[in-house]
C-alpha cells in the first residue's frame, strides 16, 4: 500500500489544524501565516497550504493526516490533498455567517467522495450557535441528492475527533459491503451506488 | 399465508349455553391447534371482556346448527357484530376467524392507522423470515400472485416491473388484497435487474411505529448503530438526537421510548425501520470482529480511494486500534 | 468569495504599484507579476497572460508557506524563495522583507529570460515594496501613538 491518508477540511477557522494536533503523535507540521482577513475570521493565523501530521500504525504503516486551507480561495488545495485519501472529515462551523453555504461549497468539492460513502460532516459550536440545526444541514444534503452523517462535535475533545474518524470507517465499511452485494446478486455496473442513493432519493 | 398477523394475540370468548360452548371451545382449540399461525394469532379467554365475543343470535333458541354472532371489541373501543355462518364446519370458522383477525388489525375502513398496522404486520414477517432465509429469497404473494420475490440479506426487491413501490401505495394494496409471504426458490429470477427494498423497508418502519417496537426488536439486548441510517435525512429533528443516542452508550427499545426524547410511535418507527433496514450491529459482536469478509467491488466505488478494499479493512483495524491505544 | 483583494491606503498602493510596474519594465519576457498577502489575497497584479490573478495569489501564497515548512522540516532554514521551473516559462516567489511579513511578490516569464535576472530584479522590487510597506506600518503605529496620548489627555 502505497499510502494511507486522511483529510480534514472545512472553512477557516472550523477546527482543522486543531483536530490533527488532537490525533497526531508527531508536532504536526504546519503552514500557518499571518491572517490579513479578518472578515473571515479574527485568528491570528491561517493554514495556507497544509497541515500534516501522523499516526504510526501497529502494522508500521503509518496514517498520514493531511488538513486543508479552508479559505475558498485555496479550493485548488482540496482536491491535491484529497487525492488517495481512505476519507475525508469536512468540519464545519455553526458560528460562522452561513455555514449551510459553507456545506454547499464542500459538498461540491468532494461529490464524487461522497458518493463512494468516504465523507463525514462534523459541525462545531453548536453549543453556542444552535441555528442551524443538524437537521438543517441534513435537509440540505438530501436535497442535493447526497447521503452523508453530519453530527455535532467539539475539535478540542479528543474522543470527538476519534468519533467522527470512527462514524467515516463505518460508512466506509457499510458502503464497500452494499457495493460487494450488489456484484454478489449480479447486479453489476460502475454507478450501482449512485443509482441506490438515487432511488432512495426519490422515495 | 394470510394477512393476520398481529402485534399480540387476541383473545376470543365463548359465551353461549354451556351444551354448545364447550363444542364451540373444543372446535376453536383444535383449530388453533392445527393451524400453528392461528395460533399466534388467537388465544381463547374465559374473561367477560374479550377482543371476540362469539354469541347466540337472539332469535335462535337452541338450534345446535344455527349460526354465530361475533361481536368485535376494535382496539379504538368501538364495537361491531359479524355473522358467522356455518360454525360448525371448521373450515368456515376458520375463515371467520381469519376475517375478523384482518378486521380488527388493519380495520374495515382502510384508515391510516390501519395501513399502518398493515405495515406492522408486514415487517414482522419479513423480519422473522429474514432469520430463517438462509440464502432462499421470499416470495411475495399479493391476491394470490406472486408479485415480487425480495432477497432480506442483500436488500433486494425483484418485480416484473422493476420499479419499488411507494410505501402508501404499498399498504394500500396490501389492505385490499390479503397478502402472504413464504420462503422461496434461492436463486435470483433471470433478466429482472434488483432494486434497493431498503427505502421502502425504512417507510413502512417509520409508519408502523404506532403499533409498537417488531418483536425482533424487543428480543435484542442492546441496540448500536452501525454506520449512519441516511435513510433517515430530511425526517424529523429527533431522529438525530436518537442517531447520537444509539451511537454512544446502552440503550434499549424501552430506554429510548423512556428518554422523552419523541414520542413513542416515533422512536418505535425510527427504531423499526432502523431494524430491518440493517443499520444495527449483531447483537454481541463487537464493530471492529464484526467486519464482513473481503468481497470484490465494483471499480466505480473506489473512485476516490487508490486502496484495494481487502487491504483497507485491515487498515481501518488497524487505524481503529491505534486511535484507541492512544486514548490517554 | 467575491472579492479576494486587498484594498490599501492609498499611499502604499501607489508605492507598490510603482514597484511592480517598473519591475515589468526591467524583465525583458515577464509574463506577469503578482503581489498578494501572505494567507494568499490578491494586493496587485500585471498579468500578461490569461492566468486568473487571484488563483495565483491564492497558490503564491500556499507555495511561499509550503517553501518555509520544508527549510523548516529539512534544516535548511529560511527559505529565501520558491521557483517553478516549468518547461514553457518560470514562475519565481518570495516574501516582501518587511517588519511584519505581510506580503509575497511573485514573477512569472518566459523560458528565454535568465533566472538569474528574474531573481535580481524581484528581489529588489520586494526590497522597494518592503521600505514602502514599513514606512506605512512607522506612519501606523506614530498615529496609533498620537491617538493614545490624545486620549489620555
Ligand atoms: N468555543 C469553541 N471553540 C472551538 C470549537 N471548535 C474549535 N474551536 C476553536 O476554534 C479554533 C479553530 O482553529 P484552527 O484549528 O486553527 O482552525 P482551522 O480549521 O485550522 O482554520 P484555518 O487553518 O484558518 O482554515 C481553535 O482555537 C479551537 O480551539 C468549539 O466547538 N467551541
Ligand atoms: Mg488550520
Amino acid at each position: 500500500m502505497s499510502e494511507i491518508k486522511l483529510l480534514f477540511a472545512g472553512p477557516m477557522g472550523a477546527g482543522k489544524t486543531t483536530a490533527i494536533r488532537a490525533i497526531s503523535e508527531i508536532e504536526p507540521i504546519s503552514t500557518e501565516v499571518e491572517n490579513t482577513d479578518f472578515s473571515e475570521s479574527d485568528k491570528a493565523e491561517t493554514t495556507v497550504a497544509m497541515d500534516y501530521g501522523e499516526l504510526t500504525l501497529d502494522s508500521g504503516d503509518k496514517l498520514r493526516l493531511y488538513g486543508s486551507p479552508g479559505q475558498k480561495r485555496f479550493e485548488f488545495m482540496w482536491p491535491l490533498l484529497a487525492q488517495g485519501a481512505l476519507g475525508v472529515v469536512v468540519l464545519l462551523d455553526n458560528s460562522r455567517p452561513e455555514p449551510l453555504a459553507d456545506l454547499e461549497d464542500f459538498l461540491s468539492a468532494f461529490s464524487g467522495l461522497i458518493e463512494a460513502g468516504r465523507v463525514v460532516v462534523a459541525v462545531g459550536r453548536l453549543e453556542t450557535h444552535p441555528q442551524p440545526g443538524l437537521d438543517d444541514y441534513l435537509a440540505s444534503v438530501s436535497r442535493r441528492g447526497q447521503f452523508l452523517p453530519v453530527i455535532g462535535a467539539d475539535v478540542r475533545r479528543r474522543d470527538d475527533v476519534v468519533g467522527m474518524l470512527e462514524l467515516l470507517f463505518e460508512q466506509i465499511e457499510s458502503t464497500a459491503s452494499t457495493a460487494a452485494a450488489a456484484v454478489a446478486a449480479g447486479a453489476a455496473g460502475d454507478d450501482e451506488w449512485l443509482q441506490f442513493v438515487q432511488r432512495a432519493r426519490a422515495q | 399465508m394470510t394477512n393476520t398477523q398481529e402485534f399480540a394475540p387476541l383473545s376470543i370468548a365463548v359465551a353461549l349455553p354451556a351444551y354448545r360452548r364447550a363444542l364451540v371451545e373444543r372446535m376453536l382449540q383444535r383449530l388453533l391447534q392445527e393451524n400453528g399461525e392461528m395460533s399466534a394469532d388467537w388465544y381463547v379467554s374465559h374473561a367477560a371482556e374479550a377482543d371476540v365475543t362469539l354469541r347466540l343470535p337472539p332469535d335462535e333458541g337452541a338450534d345446535p346448527s344455527a349460526s354465530l354472532l361475533a361481536e368485535l371489541r376494535r382496539p379504538d373501543g368501538g364495537r361491531e357484530t359479524l355473522t358467522i355462518e356455518w360454525p360448525w364446519r371448521p373450515g368456515a370458522l376458520l375463515a371467520a376467524l381469519q376475517r375478523i383477525a384482518r378486521l380488527l388489525r388493519s380495520g374495515a375502513a382502510g384508515s391510516a392507522d390501519a395501513r399502518d398496522a398493515l405495515a406492522w404486520q408486514w415487517l414482522r414477517r419479513w423480519s422473522e423470515l429474514a432469520l430463517e432465509a438462509r440464502g432462499r429469497l421470499l416470495e411475495l404473494r399479493m391476491g394470490g400472485q406472486v408479485v415480487a420475490l425480495m432477497d432480506a440479506r442483500l436488500g433486494y426487491w425483484y418485480a416484473a416491473n422493476q420499479v419499488l413501490p411507494d410505501a402508501a401505495q404499498f399498504v394500500t394494496a396490501l389492505a385490499r388484497d390479503s397478502y402472504s409471504i413464504e420462503l422461496g426458490q434461492a436463486t435470483p429470477p433471470p433478466l429482472l435487474r434488483p432494486v434497493s427494498i431498503k427505502p421502502l423497508l425504512w417507510q413502512l418502519g417509520v409508519r408502523s411505529g404506532h403499533y409498537g417496537a417488531l418483536p425482533a426488536l424487543r428480543q435484542r439486548g442492546g441496540l448500536r448503530l452501525k454506520g449512519w441510517p441516511y435513510l433517515a435525512a430530511g425526517g424529523p429533528k429527533a431522529y438525530a438526537e436518537l442517531i447520537q443516542k444509539l451511537r454512544g452508550g446502552f440503550n434499549t427499545a424501552a430506554s429510548l421510548r423512556d428518554s422523552g426524547l419523541a414520542a413513542a410511535g416515533l422512536v418505535d418507527g425510527f427504531l423499526n425501520a432502523c431494524l430491518v433496514c440493517d443499520f444495527f450491529h449483531g447483537e454481541t459482536a463487537e464493530p471492529a470482529a464484526s467486519a464482513p469478509a473481503p468481497v470484490p467491488v465494483p471499480a466505480g466505488v473506489f473512485a476516490g480511494a487508490q486502496m484495494r478494499p481487502g487491504n483497507e479493512q485491515a487498515v481501518i483495524a488497524s487505524i481503529r486500534r491505534s486511535l484507541h491505544a492512544g486514548t490517554p | 468569495m467575491t472579492q479576494a483583494s486587498l484594498n490599501l491606503p492609498e499611499a502604499l498602493r501607489g508605492a507598490l504599484d510603482t514597484a511592480l510596474r517598473e519591475l515589468h519594465q526591467r524583465i525583458p519576457a515577464i509574463m506577469g507579476c503578482v503581489v498578494a498577502t501572505v494567507d494568499g489575497r490578491l494586493v496587485a497584479h500585471i498579468i500578461d497572460n490569461e492566468a486568473d490573478p487571484q488563483r495565483i495569489a491564492a497558490m503564491i501564497g500556499s507555495m511561499v508557506a509550503l517553501g518555509e515548512s520544508i527549510g523548516r522540516e529539512t534544516r535548511i532554514d529560511r527559505s529565501q524563495y520558491v521557483v517553478v521551473n516549468a518547461s514553457n516559462g518560470l514562475l519565481y516567489a518570495q516574501r516582501v522583507p518587511s517588519r511584519r511579513e505581510l506580503f509575497v511578490v511573485s514573477t512569472l516569464a518566459r523560458p528565454t529570460t535568465n533566472l538569474g535576472l528574474v531573481l535580481h530584479e524581484t528581489r529588489s522590487a520586494a526590497e522597494e515594496i518592503g521600505q514602502a510597506v514599513d514606512g506605512w506600518l512607522e506612519q501606523q503605529q506614530t498615529r496609533l501613538a498620537a491617538a493614545a496620548s490624545t486620549a489620555e489627555a
